[in-house]
């Protein structure tokens, strides 16, 4: 039978057992006292003890149709071996489960592990960005890339506006 | 007719619910368990489960639908929720009351689909042969079942389903309340009004015969 927690009922636990109170309780969970609410039962058995004329043609009535119900409950019916079979066969997890359970792995590993990730990453963008490094005291050299953008922009300056202009330019730079 | 030793021995209990406070519940805690070990993924926890309450549900369910077919359906696709709550949102309180409040919903659905109770299952409820019916206990045993079986299947589908859950489920109070998603007062008077008709209609029964 399953149990009532510690906690169930505990606004009735003190209350005292009137006739009234019996009678509705064996009315509705039988004669048996391991149905009726914990923290009524000891109660319960006191009235019992107490009033044992008031008591016994409460519990008789209800112990009559407990027999009956008990008589009923034994012929207990079964699955049949192959549903049983077809359940057992698809009792397992499922993929929205394992993604889910994958999601929510510990945090002593899920979490560390992606904070290095991130750090890796923002390193690897940032890196991408920066200028190349040179040694310390050293002037930094123009790329051939540079060398070859500007020499291009010279060629065409002197090609629009002629000498002056392209002396110009030098100039500036 | 009442026991002739009741009044004598008013804590007896029937024979099939002579079941220990502490198997009950330690069985509670390794539901328990079970539970939390499939809601980490456990396949093992899951097999175990079905181990452990598809027999129980299927017996719910074909008391309350009185078809085995229907039963054995409803069974199925209980798990196969359940299989799918683990895999979303686990249960968060009893799995037991959380299953049976399951099959108990897709058993209304279906009588409701149906448009009638179904009737009361006029066969040994393993859909087999009684291999010894000359036994006059064990048959008169059956007779009992099947009068208390039919008794049961004129009742209200509430009253029906609290003493299903409380007296063929050993269900306490409470647990049977929130299988059923009500109180501990709606359940209790459920049970009070369906044992007094179950009473007056087994009545009915021994003045026929």
């Amino acid at each position: 039978m399953m149990t009532d927690g510690p906690e169930a009922h505990a606004a009735d636990a003190a209350a005292p057992m009137t006739e009234a109170r019996f009678e509705r309780l064996t009315a509705a969970y039988g004669a048996d006292p391991a149905r009726w609410p914990a923290s009524e039962r000891a109660a319960a058995a006191a009235f019992v003890q107490a009033d044992r004329e008031a008591a016994a043609p409460l519990l008789a009535e209800a112990a009559a149709l407990d027999q009956a119900l008990a008589t009923a409950r034994a012929a207990a019916p079964t699955l049949s071996p192959r549903t049983l079979a077809a359940m057992r066969r698809g009792a397992r997890p499922g993929w929205l489960g394992r993604l889910r359970r994958l999601l929510d792995w510990p945090d002593a590993l899920w979490q560390p592990a992606g904070a290095v990730a991130a750090a890796l990453l923002v390193g690897f963008v940032v890196g991408l960005g920066a200028p190349p490094a040179t040694p310390f005291g050293e002037a930094a050299q123009p790329t051939q890339a540079e060398t070859a953008e500007a020499a291009l922009r010279a060629d065409f300056t002197l090609f629009l506006y002629g000498p002056a202009a392209a002396d110009g330019q030098e100039t500036v730079r | 007719m009442p026991p002739d030793d009741a009044p004598d021995r008013p804590f007896a209990r029937p024979a099939a619910a002579q079941a220990p406070a502490e198997a009950a519940s330690a069985a509670a805690a390794g539901l328990r368990a079970l539970s939390a070990a499939a809601a980490d993924g456990d396949a093992a926890a899951y097999a175990g489960l079905v181990e452990r309450l598809a027999g129980r549900v299927f017996g719910f369910a074909v008391r309350l639908l009185g078809d085995r077919a229907e039963a054995e359906d409803v069974t199925q696709e209980s798990f196969a929720r359940l299989w799918r709550a683990y895999d979303v949102s686990p249960p968060k309180g009893p799995v037991e009351a959380w299953l049976f409040r399951t099959a108990r919903n897709l058993c209304i659905d279906r009588m409701r689909r149906l448009g009638r109770l179904v009737d009361a299952p006029t066969e040994t409820v393993d859909g087999a042969p009684d291999p010894a019916p000359s036994a006059e206990a064990r048959w008169a045993a059956r007779e009992t079942a099947e009068t208390v079986q039919a008794a049961l299947d004129l009742l209200p589908e509430r009253q029906k389903s609290a003493i299903l859950l409380v007296h063929f489920q050993d269900f306490t109070g409470r647990q049977a309340a929130e299988a059923m998603a009500i109180g501990e007062e709606a359940l209790e008077s459920l049970l009070a009004r369906g044992r007094r008709k179950l009473r007056a209609l087994l009545a009915e029964r021994r003045d026929d015969l």
